[in-house]
């Protein structure tokens, strides 16, 4: 658990230099005018999303679906003053298959002949694929980088529902990029855990 | 407003990294382990002193290793597969089979047919039956009633013993 945290802030952290990065050196950067960007009230986005890390429960394995998220803007100008940044809160929902299945109660993969004609297993397999739904809610602080390209981060924590059972994730993270085609809409992309997404963002 | 709101809230969410995994509905040593209610569940278990149980399924069957305690009951097909120290209470299905080490005990009851395959020094009872087929790799004991006739095979090379109670074992009785 401890080491796929581990991996996925690794990835989060890696991917919010880079764009930090890219911020910077571009000649148009408007990080420093706090407020200066698009106002919205709410941001649709649907997605696609893939999970390639061990979701929470008993997943395995690549996961693949969509979902949206819908987040409600609360701070136009965010926690540092001196900032282009701003707050909002997101709710969300994800489907994603897993291929994997790490539980208890999976398929026999061997029976041995028994007496009395009574087959008696003795290896469990998992299952070829297990369904996940997510419903994550996050805190999301927006940094606006410049016209064309904003980053985010997104503490949270999320319920999900996987082979049936509601279950309760302590926290969800991530970390995603915007690349702004108009004031009111963008692409997406999002790393962390416990999935990755790209989609189109409805600034409204 | 919305600022200390959206504080209240990073804090809340950062606060929950501290909190630790929960999952549900695990199969480990020491704690209940439950498949019921439907067509087919396979339990594995690791490490020693597990307790699957299966019942009301059509084919249900649990793999696990030493001191396991496995039960089933309303099932039309159960089957345990274990190491040693074993305990295998079968009863009111149709077949239950067992493959489990030395110090088995295998209980089977108002059963079609039972069947096992047991180690060194175990202990097979069964009654209420229409077969109870017994495979001893070892010494055994083995108990039938309603009817008294249980086919039991001395696969160890143990002699087969008839003891006077009317019980029959691999070895002395």
């Amino acid at each position: 658990m401890y080491a796929r945290f581990l991996r996925s802030s690794v990835a989060v952290v890696s991917f919010v230099v880079a764009m930090l990065g890219a911020g910077r050196a571009h000649a148009q950067s408007i990080i420093k005018h706090p407020g200066d960007h698009p106002r919205y009230t709410f941001e649709a986005e649907p997605h696609l999303s893939v999970g390639v890390l061990d979701p929470p429960g008993f997943g395995g394995g690549t996961g693949w679906g969509a979902g949206f998220r819908g987040t409600v803007e609360l701070l136009h100008n965010g926690f540092i003053p001196k900032l282009n940044n701003s707050v909002g809160i997101g709710f969300g929902i994800d489907y994603l298959r897993y291929d994997g299945w790490q539980g208890p109660r999976g398929q026999c993969e061997r029976f041995a002949p028994g007496p009395a004609g009574v087959p008696i297993c003795v290896r469990v397999s998992g299952r070829d694929h297990v369904n996940y739904f997510y419903l994550p809610v996050v805190l999301q602080w927006n940094f606006w980088l410049h016209r064309k390209w904003s980053v985010f981060g997104e503490p949270g924590l999320a319920l999900y529902v996987d082979d049936g059972h509601l279950e309760f994730a302590p926290f969800v993270l991530y970390a995603g990029g915007r690349y702004h085609f108009t004031d009111s809409i963008a692409l997406t992309m999002r790393l962390g855990y416990p999935s990755f997404s790209l989609g189109v963002s409805f600034l409204l | 407003m919305p600022r200390l709101f959206s504080a209240l809230a990073l804090s809340l969410m950062l606060g929950g990294l501290a909190v630790g995994c929960h999952d549900h509905d695990t199969c480990d040593p020491g704690e209940p382990c439950d498949c019921f209610g439907g067509h087919e569940c396979y339990i594995g278990c690791e490490g020693d002193g597990c307790s699957p149980r299966c019942f009301q399924m059509e084919h249900c069957g649990a793999v696990c290793d030493d001191d396991c305690h496995s039960q089933c009951f309303d099932v039309q097909e159960c089957s345990t597969s274990c190491g040693d120290d074993c305990n295998v209470d079968c009863h009111n299905a149709v077949a239950c089979g067992a493959i489990c080490g030395d110090r088995c005990r295998f209980d089977c009851h108002d059963m079609n047919r039972c069947g096992v395959v047991a180690g060194n020094d175990s202990r097979i009872n069964c009654h209420n039956f229409t077969t109870c087929s017994v495979e001893c790799t070892g010494t055994c004991h083995v108990t039938c009633a309603s009817p008294s006739n249980c086919d039991v095979k001395c696969t160890g090379g143990a002699g087969l013993t008839q003891c006077g109670d009317g019980s029959i074992a691999c070895g002395g009785c």
